[in-house]
Formats: C-alpha cells, sequence, structure tokens
C-alpha cells in the first residue's frame, strides 16, 4: 500500500508558489476594461419595515453608472433546502439584523460609490428586535420572520435507546451548562466579487467554497438559466465555513453589472466581512452524561439553544452535526439530543469547525469531571469509550476506518501524558480530548463529484475538476492523485478547478469531502484515461494491457521496467490513431439517501469518518485568571496522507482556530442596540503568533477503503478535539469546570472565585 | 485638493504617479502601479497584508500616505523575486508548508524579511514578536516561524511519518 | 474604506509647521506616525481639510540629554528608537518596557512619542465606522448629549489608552507645546484634562513638540499592563508604580499612577502616601491595592468587564510595587 512515488510523500505545494511570490490574484486583485465599483447601503436598524428608497439625488451624482434596490428584485428566496427558503438577496420588504443589505451602487470609483450610497434615503419603520435566542423564542417575542412561529428556526430532536432509564441505572451521572457568544471565520481575505454581466451570461469571481453551489441560487435570483452563470474562483484567502453558500454580494455584484452594462468589483470592508458574509452560532448546550462504575458511557442527553441570526442559512446541517460527530467518537447505546435554532435579529450564520464549542467542549469537560469522580484517568476514560470499526451509532451508522485509538495513544506518548496528568504544579494544567469528524454527507443530486482528464499532445495531463481550493491544498491534493494514478511526476499534472462553465458539479469544500469524493472522482477519471492509454501501450509494447502499470511516465509490464514505452508517447500514438485520451469519473458519498436532518436523523450518515486527539497544557495565573496556552499536540487519523506536509498543516490550522481563538479568545459582543461592538481586528481577539505555542503533529494511517489511495480528511477533527483538549487542561489547572467560552481572564478568574467560595463556603462578593 | 505628481521608488524603478492626497500607499501600489501582491484586509492597521519594506523596514501601507513615501525605497513582494524565480525566502516558504491561502503570505514574507536583514539567526521568540503584527488564519503560526528559522540557517524540527520513506529525498529548504 | 479627501503639507521646520496650523486653525490637524490618525479618519471620527505632515520635518526627532541632566525627547521620536535607545535602556528602562508593550513591533516602527501622548480617548461606542455609529444617536464625544457606556451618563468617560502616559507621568516628565505664538511648558498631569470628549489641552493652533523626563536617579519603575492578548492590544487597566528606597529598604518618594480606567491617567497620592517610609509588607500591600481599587471606576465602554478591569487594578498595583521595590533595592 505504501510504493507510491507520489501520494504520502512529503512535498510543496506548487499551489503556493504564486502565493509566495505576490502574483496570485485574489478576487478584489482583479480588473476588466470599463469596470466600476460597487458600494452596499445596509440597514442601520437590527429591523425595520422599509417603506421607501429615494435614489434620486444618487442617481443624479456624477460618476454613478446602476443603484439597485428591492425594486429591481424578483420575489425570490433563498435556502439550503427547500424548508429553509427564507433569505431574498436584498430584501424586499424589511431588514432582519443591522448592517443587511437595503441597496447598491455601481460608480467609476469607491469614492463616488461611497457618497452615492450615502445620498439614498431609506423611509424606516424600525420594528420591535430580538437579539438575545432565550428571548426570541419566549412568548409574544418580535418575529423576525412573520411565518416562523416562535422564531423556531429549526429543531432537530433525537432520542435513540431510553437515556433517562440509562441515567437512572447509571453509577454516575453528571451535567453542566455552557455558554458561548458568536465567533467570527476570520477569512484573512474580506469578501470580494467581480461581476461581469453580458447578454450571453455573467461571469462571477468570488471567495467561495463551492462554485456549482452559488450558480444555482444566483441564476434563480437572476431569473436566468443556471448554464448562463459562470461562477468562478480565482485565489482565495480563507473560507473556514463561512463562504460555503451564495452571498447577497454575489447576487448584486451581477445585477449592478447588468444594469450598468460593465464590470462591477464589490469588495468588502473588513466590518462587512465580520458582518455580512456568516458569523458562528452563538450557543447554550446542557449536557449530561452517565457511566457505569468502569466507566463505560450509558447515555448522553443534550439539550441545546442556537443563535440563529436572521435566516436559517445551512441551519439543520449547523444544528445537527455535533450530536452527529459525537456519537461518531464515542460508543454508547442511549442518544438523546434536541437542538433549537432560534431566529434573531443579527447577522446570518453559517458552519463551523467546532461549533458549538460548548457541545463539544462541553461534553469533554463533563467527561473529565466523571473521569476525576471514578478516580480513572481521562484517557482511559476514552480509550474504553472509543468506537471502532463496524460499530454502530444510535442512529445507525456504520463507522468504517477507525484510528482514533491510536491517536489517543500516540498523542499521549508525544505529550508525556502519563507523566504530566495529576502530576503537574499548582497552575498547571493537562487536558485531552478526541472527536471524530464525519466526511462527505449526502446532498442529493449535487452530493458528488465529477472530474475529466485530458491528456495533451506532449504528455502532460490536465484534470478538470469542480473542487475548489481555498487556500488548504485541494488543487495540490487532486494533482498529487492524478499524478499517481496516472504514473506522471506532479509537474506533468495541470489543473482547472471551481469553474461551473468548464468543471462538472462537485459538493463543494465543506463536509470536508474534498479528498475523499473530488479526489475520488479525479483517482477514477485518471484510472479511467490510463486505461485508454494501455489499449494503445499494449499494442507497442506487445503486451496485455491487464499486465501494465504506469510510473514515472512510463508505462511497462509489472515488475519489468527495463522495457516501457513514454507516457507522452503512448498520448501521442492515440492521437495518430484518431482518439483522444480523455477520461472520466465520479464519486458520490456512500450515505443513506433517505436519512434527512430534520425528518429522518436514521441511517448511513457518511462515507467516512477521520479520528483525532488533541492534548494541550496551560499556565494559568490565578490572580489574573489569564491563561498560557504552553503547547498543543495533535494526532490525526487522515487514513492515508495524500501530502503530509498539508495534512500538517491542516492540523495546525485546526488547532489554532480551536485552541488559541475556540477556546481562549474569540467573541462578538453586543450592544444592547444589536450592535457588534467588534467587528474589526482591533478589537476582536484573534491570535497573534505571541498567542500560540509550538504545535506538534503525529499523523495516523488507517488506509480507508473508500478513500482514494486510503485517504480521508486533513486535520478538521482536530479542530473539535483542540476544542475539549484546551478546556480541559484550563479545568485542569484550575481545578474547576468553567462554563462560559470564550475562556478569557475575566470568565477564568470567575470560575476560581466561584471555586473558592464554595470550598470555604463563603458566599461574600466584593 | 488637487492631484499631484509624485515619484516613487517603487522595487527599485522610479514611478510617477499622479495622486490625491488622501490616497494611501497601499492604495497608489495596488490601483496605479498594478502591484497587487499588498493586500487590503483590516483597514486598522491590525492584520498586517498590505506590509511593504520602506527603507528595508516593515510597515503597513494602508498606514502611510503616498505623499509620505516620496524619497523613500519602497519594496513590494513583487520585488522580492524576478517574478519566475523565487527568492531564496520565499523558496523556504513554500518548501516549509508556510503559505497556505496565501492572504497574509506577501505581508508576512516582507516581515520576515526584515527580521533576518537585521537580525542572523533570530530565536523563536524573537520571531514571533516580529511576526505578531501580521496574522494568519491557516497556518497556526507553526511553519512559518519554522520557515524563518531555516531561513536564517537555525535547525528546525524534522517530521517524518513512518510511511515517508528516505528522509532525505524530503524536499526540505 | 477611503480616507476622506484633505489637503496635505508637509512642512521642513516646526516654524512652519506652526504657522500652517495657525492659518488653517480649527480645520489642521498633524499627522505624525499616523497609526491612529488615519484609522480615526477612515472612521470619519474627524474630519479635517488639510492635514499637516511630519514625517519629514526635522528638529523634534531626537532622544538627548540636556545639559541640566534631564533627558528631551523629540515628539517626532520614534516608538522605536524609544524602546532601542541606550540611555533610556539606561536610566529609564520602564519607559523602554512600556513602549515594547505598544501594539506591535511595526506600528512602533512609525508611531511616535508625541502621537502616543495625544493619543484620543476610545470607547467602544465610538471608536467604530462610520456606518456603526449612524445606527446611534451622537453621543458627548461625537457633540451630542448622550452617553451610550453610561445609561444617563452626563460626562464623558472614553478611556485614555495611551502606554506611555502613565510612565511619564510617574516619571514626573512635562510637555512642551509649541505655537506660532508661543511656547509653554507643562507638566504632564496638567497636559490631560480629564475630560473623555476633550483629553488634552492642545488647542487649535498648538503643537506637542517635546517631553521632558527629569533624572530619576536611583528610583525604579514599573507598568503593569492589563492586555488580553500577547501584542495588538490598548491596555484595558494600566498601573505604573516608580519609587525609590531609603538605604534601609523602605519605599521612598512613591509615584503610583492608574491609567486606562478613566480619560486621564492619575496619580494616587493616597495610596502613594501609605507607602512613604515605610518596608513593605502584604498588609501594607493589601492596603495600597484597595486604595487603588476603590479610585478606579471603570465603566463597560471597553470591550472588556469593567468588574474585570477594576479588580485587576488591585492585582497589578501588587505586583507593580513590589517589582518597584526589588529593582529599587537591586539598584
Amino acid at each position: 500500500m505504501t510504493d507510491f512515488s507520489v501520494v504520502g510523500k512529503r512535498r510543496p505545494r506548487l499551489d503556493t508558489i504564486p502565493r509566495a511570490l505576490g502574483e496570485a490574484k485574489f478576487s478584489a486583485d482583479l480588473g476588466l476594461p470599463g469596470m466600476v465599483y460597487g458600494k452596499v447601503l445596509r440597514s442601520p436598524y437590527p429591523h425595520a419595515r422599509i417603506l421607501n428608497i429615494d435614489t434620486s439625488q444618487a442617481e443624479r451624482l456624477p460618476g454613478v453608472k446602476a443603484i439597485i434596490t428591492s425594486k429591481d428584485v424578483m420575489p425570490y428566496k433563498w435556502g439550503v433546502f427547500a424548508y429553509t427558503r427564507d433569505q431574498q438577496l436584498l430584501p424586499l420588504d424589511k431588514t432582519r439584523y443591522l448592517g443587511e443589505e437595503v441597496a447598491a451602487v455601481a460608480a467609476v470609483d469607491e469614492d463616488t460609490a461611497a457618497e452615492a450610497a450615502a445620498l439614498i434615503r431609506v423611509e424606516w419603520e424600525p420594528l420591535p428586535y430580538v437579539i438575545d435566542p432565550l428571548a426570541a423564542l419566549e412568548e409574544g417575542a418580535p418575529l423576525v420572520h412573520e411565518d416562523k412561529p416562535g422564531n423556531v428556526s429549526v429543531r432537530i430532536f433525537v432520542d435513540e435507546g431510553d437515556v433517562d432509564n440509562a441515567m437512572a441505572d447509571a453509577y454516575l451521572v453528571d451535567e453542566g451548562e455552557f455558554t458561548s457568544p458568536e465567533e467570527n471565520y476570520c477569512m484573512l481575505e474580506p469578501y470580494a466579487v467581480v461581476a461581469n454581466y453580458e447578454s450571453t451570461g455573467v461571469d462571477i469571481w468570488c471567495p467561495n467554497a463551492g462554485p456549482h453551489m452559488k450558480a444555482r441560487p444566483i441564476s434563480n435570483a437572476l431569473g436566468i438559466p443556471t448554464s448562463m452563470v459562470r461562477v468562478r474562483k480565482v485565489h482565495i484567502g480563507g473560507h473556514h465555513g463561512g463562504r460555503s453558500e451564495v452571498s447577497p454580494a454575489d447576487f448584486m455584484a451581477a445585477l449592478l453589472s447588468k444594469k450598468a452594462r460593465r464590470p462591477v468589483k464589490l469588495v468588502y470592508t473588513r466590518e462587512e466581512n465580520m458582518n455580512c458574509v456568516r458569523q458562528v452560532h452563538g450557543a447554550r448546550t446542557w449536557v449530561r452524561a452517565g457511566v457505569t462504575k468502569e466507566g463505560k458511557l450509558v447515555g448522553l442527553d443534550f439539550k441545546l439553544i442556537m443563535d440563529g441570526g436572521a435566516y436559517a442559512s445551512t441551519g439543520p446541517i449547523a444544528a445537527s452535526v455535533a450530536y452527529q460527530m459525537i456519537e461518531e467518537t464515542y460508543a454508547m447505546p442511549n442518544l438523546r439530543y434536541e437542538a433549537i435554532r432560534a431566529y434573531t435579529n443579527k447577522p446570518p450564520r453559517g458552519m463551523y469547525p467546532h461549533h458549538p464549542r460548548t457541545t463539544y467542549g462541553g461534553l469533554e469537560m463533563v467527561l473529565d469531571a466523571l473521569a476525576e469522580k471514578l478516580g480513572m484517568d481521562p484517557m482511559e476514560l476514552r480509550l474504553r469509550n472509543s468506537v471502532y470499526e463496524g460499530y454502530v451509532t444510535p442512529t445507525k451508522t456504520v463507522i468504517s476506518s477507525c484510528g482514533q485509538i491510536e491517536t489517543i495513544q500516540r498523542a499521549a506518548e508525544k505529550a508525556g501524558w502519563k507523566e504530566k496528568y495529576g502530576k503537574l504544579p499548582p497552575g498547571r494544567g493537562i487536558g485531552m480530548s478526541s472527536s471524530a469528524c464525519l466526511i462527505g454527507f449526502p446532498m442529493g443530486i449535487r452530493g458528488g463529484s465529477g472530474a475529466f482528464v485530458r491528456f495533451n499532445e506532449d504528455g502532460d495531463a490536465t484534470v478538470i475538476s469542480g473542487v475548489v481550493d481555498n487556500g488548504q491544498g485541494n488543487d495540490a491534493m487532486i494533482a498529487a492523485i492524478a499524478a499517481e494514478e496516472l504514473g506522471l511526476p506532479i509537474e506533468a499534472i495541470k489543473v482547472v478547478t471551481a469553474d461551473t462553465s468548464m468543471t462538472p458539479s462537485d459538493q463543494g469544500a465543506y463536509s470536508q469531502a474534498s479528498t475523499i469524493l473530488s479526489g475520488g472522482a479525479v483517482k477514477a477519471a485518471a484510472a479511467d484515461a490510463k486505461r485508454q492509454l494501455f489499449d494503445v501501450a499494449a499494442d507497442l509494447l506487445e503486451a496485455n494491457k491487464e499486465d501494465l502499470v504506469a510510473r514515472d511516465g512510463k508505462i511497462f509490464i509489472k515488475g519489468s521496467p527495463e522495457k516501457s514505452v513514454s507516457l507522452a508517447k503512448a498520448a501521442r500514438t492515440a492521437l495518430g490513431r484518431d482518439k483522444a485520451i480523455l477520461g472520466r469519473g465520479d464519486r458520490w458519498p456512500k450515505g443513506d439517501h433517505k436519512r434527512e436532518w430534520v425528518s429522518n436523523p436514521r441511517g448511513q450518515l457518511a462515507s467516512a469518518f477521520s479520528y483525532g486527539t488533541a492534548i494541550a497544557e496551560v499556565e494559568v495565573d490565578m490572580e489574573t485568571g489569564r491563561v498560557k496556552l504552553l503547547n498543543m499536540t495533535a494526532a490525526h487519523d487522515c487514513g492515508y496522507p495524500i501530502n503530509p506536509l498539508s495534512v500538517e498543516q491542516q492540523m495546525h490550522r485546526s488547532a489554532l482556530e480551536a485552541g488559541p481563538a475556540g477556546v481562549m479568545l474569540e467573541r462578538h459582543a453586543w450592544t444592547a442596540a444589536g450592535q457588534n461592538i467588534n467587528a474589526n481586528f482591533t478589537d476582536y481577539w484573534f491570535p497573534l503568533a505571541t498567542d500560540v505555542p509550538n504545535i506538534e503533529t503525529i499523523i495516523v494511517t488507517t488506509n480507508d477503503k473508500f478513500g482514494p489511495f486510503g485517504a480521508k480528511e486533513g486535520g478538521l477533527s482536530i479542530s473539535i478535539a483542540m476544542i475539549g483538549a484546551v478546556a480541559n487542561a484550563i479545568r485542569n489547572a484550575i481545578g474547576t469546570t468553567v462554563h462560559d467560552f470564550p475562556m478569557t481572564p475575566d470568565v477564568v478568574l470567575r470560575a476560581i472565585e466561584a471555586r473558592n467560595e464554595s470550598e470555604s463556603g463563603s458566599t461574600t462578593h466584593e | 485638493m488637487e492631484q499631484v505628481l509624485i515619484k516613487l521608488t517603487v522595487n527599485g524603478r522610479e514611478e510617477d504617479v499622479r495622486v490625491s492626497p488622501h490616497k494611501t500607499l497601499l492604495e497608489v501600489l495596488r490601483d496605479d502601479l498594478s502591484l497587487t501582491g499588498a493586500k487590503n484586509g483590516c483597514e486598522d492597521g491590525s492584520c498586517g497584508t498590505c506590509t511593504v519594506l520602506l527603507d528595508g523596514a516593515a510597515v503597513r501601507s494602508c498606514l502611510l500616505l503616498a505623499m509620505e513615501a516620496q524619497g523613500h525605497e519602497i519594496v513590494t513582494i513583487e520585488g522580492l523575486s524576478d517574478g519566475q524565480n523565487m527568492s531564496p525566502l520565499q523558496e523556504i516558504f513554500v518548501n516549509q508548508g508556510a503559505v497556505q491561502c496565501g492572504f497574509c503570505s506577501p505581508g508576512m514574507i516582507l516581515t520576515a524579511k526584515a527580521l533576518l536583514d537585521s537580525a542572523s539567526s533570530p530565536t523563536e521568540t524573537e520571531i514571533r514578536e516580529a511576526i505578531s503584527g501580521n496574522l494568519c488564519r491557516c497556518t497556526g503560526y507553526t511553519k512559518i516561524v519554522e520557515a524563518v528559522m531555516a531561513a536564517s540557517g537555525q535547525p528546525v524540527p524534522v517530521r517524518t511519518h513512518p510511511y515517508e520513506g528516505d528522509v532525505s529525498e524530503r524536499a526540505a529548504s | 474604506m477611503q480616507l476622506p479627501r484633505f489637503d496635505f503639507i508637509q512642512p521642513a521646520t516646526i516654524d512652519e509647521a506652526c504657522s500652517l496650523l495657525d492659518e488653517r486653525k480649527g480645520d489642521a490637524t498633524v499627522l505624525a506616525g499616523g497609526t491612529d490618525l488615519l484609522i480615526e479618519l477612515r472612521r470619519r471620527l474627524r474630519k479635517p481639510g488639510c492635514v499637516i505632515g511630519l514625517k519629514e520635518m526635522r528638529g523634534l526627532d531626537y532622544i538627548q540629554k540636556d545639559d541640566g541632566g534631564d533627558l528631551r525627547i523629540g515628539a517626532l521620536a520614534r516608538l522605536q528608537w524609544i524602546e532601542s535607545s541606550p540611555i533610556i535602556a539606561e536610566e529609564y528602562p520602564a519607559l523602554a518596557q512600556a513602549t515594547r508593550l505598544v501594539a506591535v513591533p511595526p506600528i512602533r516602527r512609525v508611531a511616535t512619542i508625541g502621537g502616543n501622548l495625544s493619543l484620543d480617548t476610545r470607547c467602544i461606542y465610538y471608536n467604530q465606522s462610520e456606518f456603526w455609529r449612524s445606527a446611534q444617536a451622537d453621543c458627548i464625544k461625537l457633540g451630542g448629549d448622550i452617553c451610550h457606556a453610561v445609561p444617563k451618563g452626563r460626562r464623558c468617560l472614553a478611556v485614555c489608552q495611551s502606554d506611555l502616559a502613565p510612565v511619564l507621568m510617574a516619571l514626573g516628565a512635562s510637555v512642551k507645546i509649541v505655537s506660532a505664538e508661543a511656547e509653554r511648558t507643562v507638566a504632564l498631569a496638567d497636559f490631560f484634562t480629564g475630560k473623555g470628549e476633550k483629553p488634552n489641552v492642545l488647542a487649535p493652533g498648538e503643537l506637542l513638540a517635546e517631553v521632558i523626563i527629569p533624572s530619576d536617579g536611583q528610583r525604579a519603575a514599573v507598568y503593569e499592563k492589563l492586555r488580553i492578548r500577547e501584542g495588538m492590544d490598548f491596555p484595558l487597566a494600566g498601573i505604573v508604580v516608580s519609587l525609590g528606597t531609603d538605604g534601609q529598604g523602605a519605599a521612598a518618594g512613591a509615584r503610583i499612577v492608574l491609567s486606562a480606567v478613566g480619560p486621564a491617567p492619575t496619580r494616587i497620592v493616597e495610596a502613594e502616601g501609605l507607602l512613604e517610609g515605610k518596608r513593605i509588607d502584604d498588609d501594607l500591600l493589601e492596603q495600597v491595592a484597595q486604595v487603588m481599587f476603590e479610585r478606579a471606576h471603570p465603566v463597560a465602554n471597553l470591550a472588556m468587564d469593567p468588574w474585570y478591569r477594576r479588580k485587576m487594578v488591585k492585582v497589578l498595583t501588587k505586583r507593580a510595587v513590589r517589582q518597584a521595590l526589588e529593582t529599587a533595592k537591586a539598584n
């Protein structure tokens, strides 16, 4: 299995060279002849009816080329699912959060566009608003959507086995309630779109996590066939879950271009990117866990309220994934999970690797509390409860390859767990957590990926795939897979990706499916192309095509590399025989198509599962509550690494986003008036290089049968595991559970004081 | 508030540009000189993606008016290479895996260059301090720190995994 | 976000700068490092018709001792020079230490001491984009009559978040202010007005020209800064303790400054008095810290719970006193 020439080898990512050179073009770097610049007018109210919009003054400003308002828009509502269509890409009747789009201007330069936007007069009727999800669910709360009673966006309810009985019979039960405000995706690249509308269709360049997922709603909103919408990516400065879906910016830029009859560039400010693209759900999780005397989990019970903001977005998925990841991590027969996603008058929310941190982190802290009461090493508790290959989860998903136990053991060994746990000096703590990550779930007719492989006359191959590279290395990943399958050096592979007019449909770079589905499709397409080459090569080598192999640019009979024909020659020979080498392939998730997030949460969920264990060590200043993160260790079962360097990169990314960012620093805060006080990088506590320790990585392999060359996904399990690891390390250091994320010094200090008070029995407050 | 003609020395070339006084160096580099390697990431000087070298020091071009940059040597990321071949530092960033989405990379690389030009073998603490004004969401900073260590000839952790085979064939720095 | 349009003039000399400031009195603002001003301009917190660029101006870019042994720092001295100045490292290490805690290195490379001292007061309801502010009524600092941070508040309590101000105040520094007509020297304590909406005494037409720090003798000073990240952040509270010892280990001539909890850094004389001539033990430390705690009244105008900021005043005071005493003894 390891006799590969490209796959599994550590090598620099070729896609990063243009980025290091500074020549890589991101959306905001693009320009087209005659291009004009867009600016968006936004709602200054968290909830208000639009009574009238007067653009006359703005239109008269010299340099203004187009203005769009709800008058230019069809009554089309977008949603990820048929039952979640609730967002007008430019709202007709009312705005539902402070910052929502109201109108947009295109003008000869940004200064003029901004000036014009300021000249648009909107007559508003401010409406009562609600920004707290608990208040939103109360009777009589203002309705964010008139047709959504009680402001319930989504309710997920899973009840498998008999949780109440299990808890009653359990040797020990523990519980906790955990809270978290919103986090931000913090993609370094602010959102930007260039759109060029012509009679034959519209070209759109923008950051995205799946161009095919954008083209459809954009075409619907514009009232044109999807084939007339060409969404492309250029270089993308991060996605992190927040660019999965269509953005009003895509639609507005397209419509402005149509009206202005010129290309339009719309670049968001950092504040717009933080408020008006996507945020991460705030949440409140109550979790209860029961164990036997031996530390076996008998049941888990969750109640969760998520702050969904103004629109449904990916709500059903977002409200579900946590229980799924958890039941794929810990074996237990009884699971109850209720999640209510509430509408509030806040920006829309999307998917994020470790959200809700309250659920993942909360459970892990409860498990450590149970281990403590049992007198058991938390590592032992995790080993005893780990799922395994062939295990069937309460909601009837069968686990395939599973390296969880190995990740626990190897992370523990690397981090010195046995030497440190329970033996650290006061104020120091160490914590551990494990997690599964589901890979590729059923998404109906858009759930799979297709690919083509084309041989060029010089023997190089072009791979055409709908996969999108947001910076994580998907282009390099498919190039490596094609190179390995075709027997070509990686330099001989050219990739064309993420272009809705050119590339086959792809599920998008979320659900961690890029390697397994997009990579799998590329592997199949390459195999198809190789078969066609072998037809020719068999002739040239006077051999049976079944006996041929391709490696290092040559085709030869297996075991006899001395007599060979180059792939280039085979390709040219084919062309000479009036035959073009064109391979095709596709790959679909191995899920149960009847499984549905809300209506039928049962059946095979995903094609494969990655596993990860994270360990973190902290030092807490007991007087200030300030936490210093000393180190992070991560072990990840990626199946098999297409490029170990890339897997490490993704583990590093996950560790940063979960540990320093997710547990210790990041949050949005709101004024009573619904204003986000820190929608900028000065006041939003994005971890700096000085806040992050060295991150150790360990790659564990399990050679998944479904994944291409055994690969699953690179690093996301660590996003989830690191939440619990750092939270538990803090818990271990201060001797009490912290219930609120992020664990900023004030929060940690309150927890320390509460512990001190309960220990001394005193109830005095300063 | 008339436009004025200014002379900027960018990547060793004299450029005549007509600018409005309120234009920042970043805007002029990107919009007038088509040097889009410097990025606009935050508007408030907090992200470092707009970093350029001004007389050899890493500074934020979004916090500098173009007119203020007259008479100084400006180097942008485009100036580090001939456009075909990466400079040794850029190559090390790529080889060490210190570049992912790449939005921070131009600023990060220039900041590293300024550091390495002034300190021959900076410690990990010094490197982290030097790049603390450059945000990165993809790398966890680990491989960036290692790239700067490697660029100054210092040992970096060798990571291998059992299946990786011969270590010597690794494309290290 | 674009900068607003303005005239931009770069004077060559101080005189030229002063006469420009005089000519366009009320309409001009000076641009030194620009690390704060340009952000305020982008946010339309200021709308000057004329920006006077000082980066190329000579004459205020020095760090030197005068004949009387005082240290004189030109207002345009960059923070980076201060943190790496041998004289400052030798005689005023707390100033170098505090400077290293400002923002991040690339900011310190261009930011100036004058800019840091005249940093406008900050508030989460004020330091926001024009769009953000358009969603609420103008506060006192914006010329309105309400305060969003303190319901029914009648005064602006925006915070002075300069890191250098409290240290320089504890060092007994004064500043020289020049204008086309006159020149005056003001003790730093009198430079700050205590008013959030107008934090210092600089009048239209005036330019902060120089910082003068008297010789500090064998005293030791320590700055304790409350921040969340290891860099970038403005202080959420700050304590400076400067003191000497009488030779027997008792504190002498203590100066204690409380900062970043209100519109101006403030010397807390009562706390200083508690230390005078005393050997410092835990009880005394607790008393001093308690006084500081009582004098600190942070409100909910920064991105951190005022309860915590106030609490930390106490902790940081103890740490600063302890460390200053140790250093003074070692001197």
